[in-house]
């Protein structure tokens, strides 16, 4: 017994290599995640039936099933329909596609609350749909939204530790190769909760930093007397 | 040389599927209870502000919510026995495990839950000379418990899809089974869509019990309110 | 030239527009007065292609709203400020105004701020110009919606009710504006319930209520030779 971090430690370079992967995959998957969510999102709110009901299915599925199955229904169901997975990619795309059902419903109640007589306005001058999404609604939907979608992206980062299971060497699955060989099981996954924890700070740290950037001018603020 | 190998379905795969299911509901039921009631208790002690207890609840609440449930398994699981004279099986450890990570989550929806309990009832309960033993268990616990059901409910419903993980670790639970019966008859399109619909089923039909639970508390609420 | 046919509009059973037929000249301004509820606002926004009309016609410089290719060019041609302005909360004042004439009439950026800007002038705004909607007041949002819809450069333009949703001391500075574009010539349309003010710059008076156009005529003979009694008496009510 007795905890020692000597023989962890030396294999740091290791668990460095593995966080740099998860750090890979978190942000591949949230981009797709983010980006398929606000597709998912406008369907589910479309004016074509078939579109709202691939949303709805699609989110419900999602949505109601744990992530590992997801996981294992990919990788092991392409292959068997002749497309070879590679356990990387399918990662990224298993987690995109996870996060992206809750990022729609997410998404889609901001686009809910963005104020109907702003889209008339907008359509009224012409613009095309896609347009008035681009310009008008996503927007000022994704301030209101921006808040939760960041706790999202911090659970998407903890859902990559999943994708070890497919043995990618993320940082999970690097800490375990490096317990198997130290036999120090307890002081590795120590420091890489602590290392994960310092990962989710970080996410939620430039989460806020895009909302300053990007939304806080446009909530209410006092007015600033003599400056234009 | 031919190995035999089943590679259907059998009507004994279906008693092996429910025994899954019930070490499923198990180590989610019990974890759940345990977790709550941990969580609670955390939870009221960090609210009454008591110096050092108050602090360390805190940064308990921030790991474990902070970092991937499967690092946690680890950790108890191959990292328990080697620090401390505790060697858990693979059930305990996931209860152990996800006893205290859904106690992370419950603290945090409980101290939301105490906290919009408006401040000018602490006050008025002192005027009356209420003590704050007194105004916790007949002011504002009873509110706080009301607000605090909704999240539960959700953690409870997701918290089922990550017991999934716990199959990682070598429980027989509903994923596990899934696993062994895809590693046997090769079938992932079959089987993974069978594991994945029980979650489905559970999963609606929680969510079907906490939408009308939701409504009750809120019908008793606007009672409330109607009669003031 | 807009020309209104037999124009009816149902939501579900409720009629809201009744037999609908009037004509608005070029370099008119032609006010629509007339108790809540008579359809008035529903009535600008079927010319702006904002809804769709159940039945008749309504032709603007000779395209019709029920050709659905036309819809675009239509609402080009007529441009609507609102009661509630719709101003973009995400982007300043100029870049309000710049929108849409940079996207659909697909103007170079320097244009379209070239644009905004001189609008901006106009309507006595020219400090204000990197000011978001939250930081103004609501005349001067309205005078950003103003803007917004003149930087179309419209034949048309459509104003629903502009001064109803600001604080009393502050409409003077929006109808003044308007009234500076009246004696500019710009055909106007303007739903409003400022009577004194559309007896001052109307050429034409439309009177509607529940859904039917009661009389369309000149303002002096709307004014001054009003035969009705209950118009008469709705004149007197809103003077105060």
């Amino acid at each position: 017994m007795g905890i020692n971090f000597n023989s962890v430690l030396a294999r740091s370079d290791y668990l460095l290599a593995g966080l740099q992967l998860t750090i890979f995959i978190a942000i591949g998957a949230i981009l797709l995640s983010f980006v398929v969510g606000i597709l998912i999102a406008i369907c589910r709110i479309s004016r074509i039936r078939a579109l709202r009901i691939f949303a709805t299915v699609y989110i419900d599925l999602f949505r109601n099933t744990p992530f590992l199955i997801q996981l294992y229904f990919i990788y092991f169901g392409l292959p068997d329909i002749g497309i070879p997975t590679e356990p990387i990619s399918t990662g990224i795309i298993a987690l995109g596609l996870s996060g992206a059902a809750g990022n729609a419903e997410i998404i889609r109640s901001g686009i809910e609350t963005v104020n109907k007589g702003i889209v008339d306005a907008t359509r009224s001058f012409a613009l095309s749909t896609v347009q008035i999404y681009r310009f008008a609604i996503l927007p000022i939907a994704l301030r209101i939204a921006w808040r939760p979608l960041g706790n999202a992206f911090v659970n998407l980062v903890l859902t990559t530790s999943i994708v070890s299971t497919i043995t990618v060497n993320d940082l999970t699955g690097n800490a375990s190769n490096i317990s198997a060989e130290t036999f120090k099981p307890f002081e590795v996954f120590l420091i890489v909760l602590l290392i994960y924890c310092a990962v989710t700070f970080a996410v939620s740290a430039i989460v806020n930093v895009i909302y300053a950037l990007f939304f806080a001018r446009t909530t209410e603020r006092p007015l600033i007397r003599g400056q234009a | 040389m031919k190995i035999y190998q089943n590679t259907e379905l059998t009507l004994a795969d279906v008693f092996l599927i429910l025994r899954g299911l019930q070490w499923t509901m198990f180590v989610w039921s019990t974890s759940m209870a345990g977790g709550i009631v941990l969580g609670f208790v955390l939870a009221l002690l960090r609210h009454a502000r008591i110096p050092v207890v108050a602090q360390l609840v805190t940064v308990f609440v921030e790991i474990f919510r902070n970092s991937p449930l499967l690092v946690q398994l680890f950790l108890v699981f191959y990292g328990l026995p080697l620090v401390s004279p505790f060697s858990p099986g693979p059930a305990e450890a996931a209860i152990f495990t996800m006893t205290i990570n859904t106690a992370a989550f419950t603290v945090v929806n409980m101290v939301a839950a105490l906290d919009a309990v408006p401040r000018g009832q602490w006050q008025a309960s002192n005027s009356f000379g209420l003590s704050y033993m007194q105004t916790m268990r007949y002011v504002v616990l009873p509110q706080a418990i009301r607000t605090a059901i909704p999240p539960t409910m959700n953690l409870a419903i997701s918290q089922l899809q990550t017991s999934s993980l716990i199959s990682i670790i070598g429980v027989a639970d509903l994923t596990r089974v899934g696993i062994q019966l895809y590693v046997r008859t090769l079938k992932p399109f079959l089987v993974w869509p069978i594991i994945g619909l029980i979650y489905f089923v559970i999963a609606k039909i929680l969510s079907i019990l906490a939408a009308r639970i939701e409504r009750r508390i809120r019908a008793k609420v606007t009672w409330f309110e109607d009669a003031a | 030239m807009i020309t209104l046919t037999d124009v009816t509009k149902h939501y579900g059973q409720l009629e809201v527009l009744k037999d609908i037929s009037m004509r608005f000249n070029d370099g008119e301004v032609t006010a629509i007065l007339g108790p809540s509820g008579a359809g008035k606002s529903t009535l600008i926004r079927c010319i702006n292609c904002l809804e769709t009309i159940t039945s008749g016609d309504i032709v603007v410089d000779g395209q019709s709203v029920r050709d659905k290719k036309a819809i675009a060019e239509i609402q080009k041609q007529t441009s609507m400020v609102f009661q509630h302005f719709n101003l973009y909360p995400h982007l300043n004042a100029l870049q309000n105004i710049m929108l849409a004439p940079r996207h659909v009439l697909k103007l170079s950026k320097a244009e379209a701020e070239a644009r905004a800007v001189e609008l901006m002038n106009m309507v006595g705004l020219n400090d204000k110009l990197k000011r978001y909607p939250a930081e103004l007041s609501g005349g001067e949002q309205q005078r950003v919606g103003i803007c917004r819809a003149l930087a179309m450069r419209p034949r048309h333009l459509l104003l629903d009710e502009v001064t109803s949703a600001i604080d009393p001391e502050m409409t003077s500075e929006v109808l003044r504006v308007i009234e500076e574009l009246a004696s500019k010539g710009t055909t106007m349309i303007l739903v409003t319930h400022e009577i004194d003010f559309a007896r001052r710059i109307a050429d034409r008076i439309a009177f509607m209520e529940r859904g039917l156009l009661v009389t369309f005529e000149d303002a002096d003979g709307f004014f001054n030779h009003q035969s009705d009694e209950r118009i008469q008496r709705f004149i007197q009510k809103m003077k105060h």
